[in-house]
């Protein structure tokens, strides 16, 4: 059962005003819009002309309208149901240069179906996979789609682009303004301004960026000059297909495949306040909407599509996760594609709004993936799965042309700290598995061993499962309340043993000794008896152990008694 | 387990550290015996550094608010960890004990208590 988050205005199932709508809607192209720069890099490093620049830029924009109507669908096992927009994915870019470069255009198209064909199969059985993303996983892999943004988001607030590497001080004032107006309406405004924080830190920002001199009359003449409406010339469809640019294509999609797991995993932790792991056959009905996406995209003549994390920290950040706006998002992006003139209002935007913008939307995702991580225990070996790929991730872009000579065909993995961050954590994962117990076995001696003894064991076992905290302490707090109402009192004859199982779903803690079942009332004993000593003061205990346990079953025979205890996880 | 106290004006403060489990609640009954039969009528158990508390623990805390207020006095908690709180509120004792988040308010409460209403 999903619990509504107290900090959402419109959570997924709620339908915002149509005006209201339509406004978030517009709020998140703004910021899909940024990505439109991928494809124009595609076709400039091949020569392209503007028109082609334009066609795939005016794709593009469909490609991300269905995209995202697409994953929030969540009908006949397409689309997870949330809104969780798509774009121009940055894991195709590296693919994609290459191919447009081997052989043109037509063979980025191509490959790009194919790419997303693969996703499709993929989310198939995905689901079966679960193993492979534990929290700690997922959470490293969200943590890590904020902090690929970085370089972009500083860039972009800094005023610089490829021939622009110097930052003049207007440019510093429109990305503060606008980041001060976004981050003082999210954190100090009341009522439903929030919802708009993004959209009125743009405009504002938009706005001082005239007088500024950022947005020039050559911004302006652009715009006058587009076309208010036009159909994507013919000439430019096409595809073709190269059996060695395979593998860098299904690594791209593999790097997005798992950049969307996190993103799903966010949206599915953002909209229910009990969220406790990833639900995978959701992640699965995802993973089929951004294949499709992705062979749509190809089809009509663009780059790979994949989910956006800024849009879904843009969400975060207003509060308002309703599907509703997917479906309005794809309305105005299709929309925008086949009216230039419009479109080029996004294309204008100041590299300051669109720094600003994305330090905004990455804030959220970054701290969301570190709540993932931290929602289980950790123990060294999880330390390390986190800590290593997070450290050589970020190697990617703290430490540029470091892995300049990796072949070619891994370059994929290794030109973002996320596709390295998360092929790395997914490959240590599986060789962490190694050597850890699903069972493991506690004597317990009466007289002897006490509550830290309990202690000391769940918790280090609780860290090695990477367990959730809250449920190792109820075990914990069971355990010693049957052990304080049959060891002391004489009920166990000798030593308790216990053995406590664990999968995801389930932690289960069986004791048996030889003696007489522990009393397990269904109510609170009186306060006089719970004043008695000895013996019969122990309702108490057997009380709180079927509070803190889902169930408690007692089975005895010949003189040997076994209490088991279940704890849903 | 380390228990220390203080006093402010005529209140007891009790400020048991660590896991309150059969063992350690025998350690505290005794220091709590020793309080009231010391002549103490006004306790405040500060559980800031209590991470875990058993039925034993819950026992022990029971009994001796049924003697004070027997003698006249009252026995108040402050700063419960979460997993503390929830314990006593699984067992149904937030009900019989007055609980504060600081230990100021606990004691101050002994005071307003004290004054003659006007």
């Amino acid at each position: 059962m999903v619990k509504r988050p107290p900090n959402l205005t419109y959570a997924v199932d709620d339908e915002p005003p149509l005006l209201t709508n339509l406004l978030l809607g517009l709020q998140h192209v703004f910021l899909i819009t940024i990505s439109l720069i991928f494809p124009v890099v595609i076709v400039r490093s091949i020569g392209g002309t503007p028109q082609e620049a334009e066609f795939m830029v005016s794709m593009s924009m469909l490609a991300a309208g269905v995209g995202t109507v697409l994953h929030a669908l969540n009908r006949r096992g397409i689309g997870s149901g949330y809104l969780c927009p798509s774009l121009c994915g940055p894991s195709f870019l590296s693919a994609s240069l290459l191919a447009a470069n081997v052989g043109g255009l037509h063979l980025l198209f191509g490959m790009t179906s194919v790419a997303g064909l693969f996703e499709v199969l993929l989310s198939r059985w995905i689901h079966r996979l679960r193993v492979l993303f534990p929290p700690e996983v997922t959470g490293l892999v969200v943590a890590m789609v904020g902090i690929s943004v970085i370089p972009t988001a500083l860039t972009n607030f800094m005023g610089r682009n490829a021939t622009d590497a110097v930052t003049e001080m207007p440019e510093l004032l429109v990305a503060f303004v606008t980041l001060g107006t976004m981050v003082g309406i999210s954190v100090w405004s009341r009522g439903k301004l929030r919802l708009y924080s993004v959209l009125v830190g743009m405009t504002i920002g938009y706005l001082a960026s005239i007088p500024l001199g950022i947005l020039t009359v050559d911004h302006l003449a652009l715009f006058a000059e587009a076309p208010l409406a036009a159909v994507p010339h013919l000439d430019y469809f096409g595809w073709s297909f190269d059996v060695a640019l395979l593998l860098p294509f299904m690594i791209a999609i593999t790097c997005s495949t798992l950049k969307t797991i996190g993103d799903i995993t966010t949206c599915q932790k953002i909209n229910d306040a009990d969220w406790r792991r990833t639900d995978m056959m959701n992640v699965g009905q995802g993973i089929l909407a951004d294949g499709l996406s992705a062979v749509f995209g190809g089809l009509v003549g663009t780059m790979g599509q994949s989910t956006s994390s800024s849009n879904i920290g843009l969400s975060i950040g207003t509060g308002a996760t309703s599907r509703r706006i997917a479906f309005a998002i794809g309305g105005i992006l299709v929309f925008l594609a086949f009216l230039p003139k419009l479109a080029m209002v996004f294309v204008v935007m100041p590299e300051p709004v669109m720094g600003a913008t994305l330090i905004y939307s990455v804030s959220f995702m970054i701290i969301a993936g570190f709540q993932i991580i931290m929602s289980r225990m950790l123990d060294a070996r999880r330390t390390f799965l986190v800590g290593i790929p997070l450290i050589m991730g970020l190697s990617v872009d703290a430490l540029p042309g470091l892995y300049d000579d990796v072949p070619t065909i891994l370059s994929p993995i290794f030109s973002s700290s996320l596709s390295l961050a998360a092929v790395l954590v997914v490959i240590l994962n599986l060789i962490f598995r190694i050597g850890i117990a699903k069972r493991q076995r506690l004597v317990l001696k009466p007289g002897v061993d006490d509550a830290d003894s309990i202690f000391n064991f769940m918790e280090r076992q609780g860290a090695a499962w990477g367990a959730r905290r809250e449920v190792i302490y109820r075990a914990i707090s069971a355990t010693n309340e049957l052990f304080e109402a049959v060891g002391p009192t004489g009920l166990a004859e000798g030593d308790i043993d216990v053995e406590v199982s664990f999968d995801e779903l389930n932690l289960d803690v069986v004791a048996r000794y030889r003696g007489e079942p522990p009393a397990l009332p269904s109510t609170r004993p009186a306060e006089e008896e719970l004043l008695r000593e000895g013996p019969s003061a122990t309702g108490l205990a057997g009380f709180m152990m079927t509070r803190y346990a889902n169930s408690v079953r007692v089975d005895t025979k010949d003189g040997a008694c076994r209490v088991r205890l279940h704890f849903d996880h | 387990m380390k228990i220390d106290n203080k006093s402010s004006g005529d209140v007891e403060i009790i400020l048991p550290a660590g896991r309150l489990d059969a063992p350690s609640s025998e350690e505290l009954q005794e220091r709590m015996v020793g309080l009231i039969d010391g002549g103490c009528r006004k306790i405040v158990a500060n559980f800031s550094g209590v991470e875990y508390i058993s039925s034993s623990g819950l026992r022990v805390m029971l009994a001796s608010l049924k003697r004070l207020r027997k003698a006249g006095g009252d026995l108040k908690l402050a700063r419960l960890h979460p997993y503390v709180r929830e314990t006593f509120e699984i067992a149904g004792f937030t009900q019989l004990f007055e609980i504060y988040d600081r230990e100021e308010e606990a004691v101050g409460e002994f005071g307003r208590q004290d004054r003659p209403s006007q």
